[in-house]
């Protein structure tokens, strides 16, 4: 039998089922039985392992649903999203999509943003490292030197929006909180995801407005410039929106959400 | 790298925060430290600049008849570049084929095929590498097709690509027990030259077959075969203790360790005693 020949009936056999070869030796016949058995092992397996794959990526979503319930989403998902990339931690990154268009979870549109924000975490925790903006840098430096140097967000940076109070339901079951009465409900906010210097990953709320000036930077890394953008755009009346500008940049550069351009680490 | 190593998990990263006086290196699976940086990255960094490391991958798909995957060589040389580890291995079998990845360890068919495809394969991924790659055998559950006995079919291949070998004795043993073969003659017929290092692992006895499932401690089979593979190849060819499922508290793993510290003893001991007779 040829390698492609082999390999191409091999696996056609343990995603779709089916005998793994038809031995034309009777001598082999017995061989064949055995194989027709044990090919279970790689199946089983197959199925076991990218299972297993999407529950640890998904953890707070696979303890929403229950473990029928995501066992029966991880059936169809391996299914017809079948993984593409050699490695296994990047398996399940269309989950979320899939939630949102498939019955009966599309009729539940948080578990959706549930698994969104569970792999905006997932990528914080391995997205690439850059020297981030300090507060020292940011004091002693002009804001023509800011300028020059620009502010980047960190790659660990997603910024998201919600529809539903999806955040919240997932603090209450990631920490196992009885306490906290928290049921899906409708709730549109915005939230910043990212690995801080300290290495934790984190979310947190932000309101429309720092929401919209922190994207804005995302774009343009000029923070003058992003700023009068927003400026112009809400028309609200705010007494000082120069302090409240500086406050957003200098807690952002203490969460270590931004850092500079030209990096080589 | 010498002497006796572990397979680095996650959950022991705290327990490598200095040395340890049993385990001597360790092996990182490489495709969990393929990511642009963060926590993963961090932790590896930190716990080299203590260990020797070897990286240990499994998904090169090297038996596959789909092209290498570049993207994947690179990140492992940037990968290499950043931990220099003492030795990089992978698996001498395929994971996936028509761009699906399957992330499991197929068999290959033993044929003279197979052996050009994998060592044309192996010499151009070792050209890319810069360094020798280290090819790990696999447990398998069906017969595959070919004319060749397995370690037939890993030696050729060592013999003609130039490659090292990684020998699992765990995974000899499955196989063994899976095909009604006896595992010392395949010990005797791997080329001892190309033998770069040893895994150890448990598995899990269905009664008329085996499952590598790596989750269990290493059987009293297991370190029969290990005992032989002192006798043919000596005590110098560093060995691991592998456990990928069910993971235990590092002292369950040291135990293991010590086990086999003993048998190299005993083993030195005998060398001794036969040196001092002749």
């Amino acid at each position: 039998m040829q390698l492609i020949d082999w390999q191409t009936q091999f696996q056609n056999t343990v995603v779709l089922g089916g005998p793994l070869w038809e031995p034309t030796n009777p001598v082999k016949i017995n061989q064949a039985k055995i194989n027709d058995q044990r090919i279970k092992i790689y199946q089983n397996a197959y199925v076991q392992r990218l299972t297993l794959a999407l529950r640890e990526n998904y953890t707070v979503t696979h303890l929403a649903m229950g473990d029928e319930e995501f066992n029966s989403l991880a059936t169809r998902y391996i299914e017809m999203q079948p993984s593409v990339r050699p490695s296994i931690r990047w398996f399940g990154s269309h989950l979320s999509r899939f939630l949102m268009d498939q019955l009966p979870w599309s009729r539940s549109p948080w578990l959706s943003e549930l698994a969104n924000l569970e792999w905006a975490l997932r990528h914080s925790q391995d997205a690439e490292d850059l020297q981030n903006w300090t507060m020292d840098e940011l004091k002693n430096k002009t804001p023509d030197d800011w300028e020059e140097e620009g502010f980047f967000l960190h790659p660990s940076v997603t910024l998201m929006e919600f529809k539903w109070n999806s955040p919240q339901l997932w603090k209450k079951i990631s920490t196992n909180d009885l306490e906290l009465k928290v049921s899906p409900q409708r709730l549109v906010q915005k939230v910043v995801v990212w690995r801080s210097v300290d290495l934790a990953c984190q979310w947190k709320c932000l309101s429309t407005l720092e929401f919209e000036l922190i994207k804005a930077l995302g774009r343009s890394h000029n923070f003058f410039e992003s700023f009068k953008r927003v400026k112009r755009k809400t028309k609200l009346k705010m007494d000082d929106w120069n302090s409240w500008a500086a406050m957003c940049l200098s807690t952002w550069v203490q969460d270590g959400l931004l850092v500079k351009k030209d990096q080589d680490i | 790298m010498q002497g006796f190593g572990l397979g680095l998990r996650p959950t022991h990263y705290p327990d490598f925060k200095g040395p340890h006086t049993k385990i001597k290196w360790l092996e990182a699976v490489t495709d969990n430290y393929l990511v642009p940086g963060g926590i993963p990255l961090y932790h590896l960094s930190k716990i080299r600049e203590i260990y020797p490391m070897a990286i240990h991958g499994v998904a090169m798909n090297i038996g596959s008849y789909d092209p290498i995957d570049q993207q994947y060589l690179k990140q492992v040389k940037a990968l290499m570049q950043k931990i220099k580890p003492a030795l990089i291995s992978d698996h001498l079998c395929w994971t996936g084929v028509g761009g699906r990845k399957m992330h499991d360890l197929y068999p290959m068919p033993y044929t003279q095929e197979s052996i050009e495809h994998v060592v044309k394969r192996i010499s151009m991924i070792q050209d890319f590498l810069g360094c020798e790659l280290v090819l790990e055998n696999v447990s398998t559950y069906v017969n595959s097709p070919g004319e060749l006995k397995e370690w037939e079919y890993i030696k050729e291949i060592a013999q003609l690509s130039g490659c090292g070998l990684l020998v699992d004795l765990n995974n000899i043993y499955v196989n063994s027990r899976n095909y009604q073969f006896n595992p010392i003659e395949y010990l005797n017929g791997l080329p001892a030259n190309r033998i770069r290092q040893l895994h150890l692992a448990g598995h899990s006895d269905m009664g008329d077959f085996c499952i590598d499932t790596h989750d269990k401690e290493v059987s009293n089979a297991v370190w029969q075969l290990y005992k032989v593979s002192l006798e043919l190849w000596g005590e110098k060819i560093p060995c691991m203790i592998e456990r990928d499922d069910d993971i235990p508290q590092l002292d369950v793993l040291v135990s293991e360790i010590e086990v086999g510290e003993q048998l190299v003893k005993a083993f030195q001991l005998e060398m001794e005693l036969e040196d001092a007779t002749h």
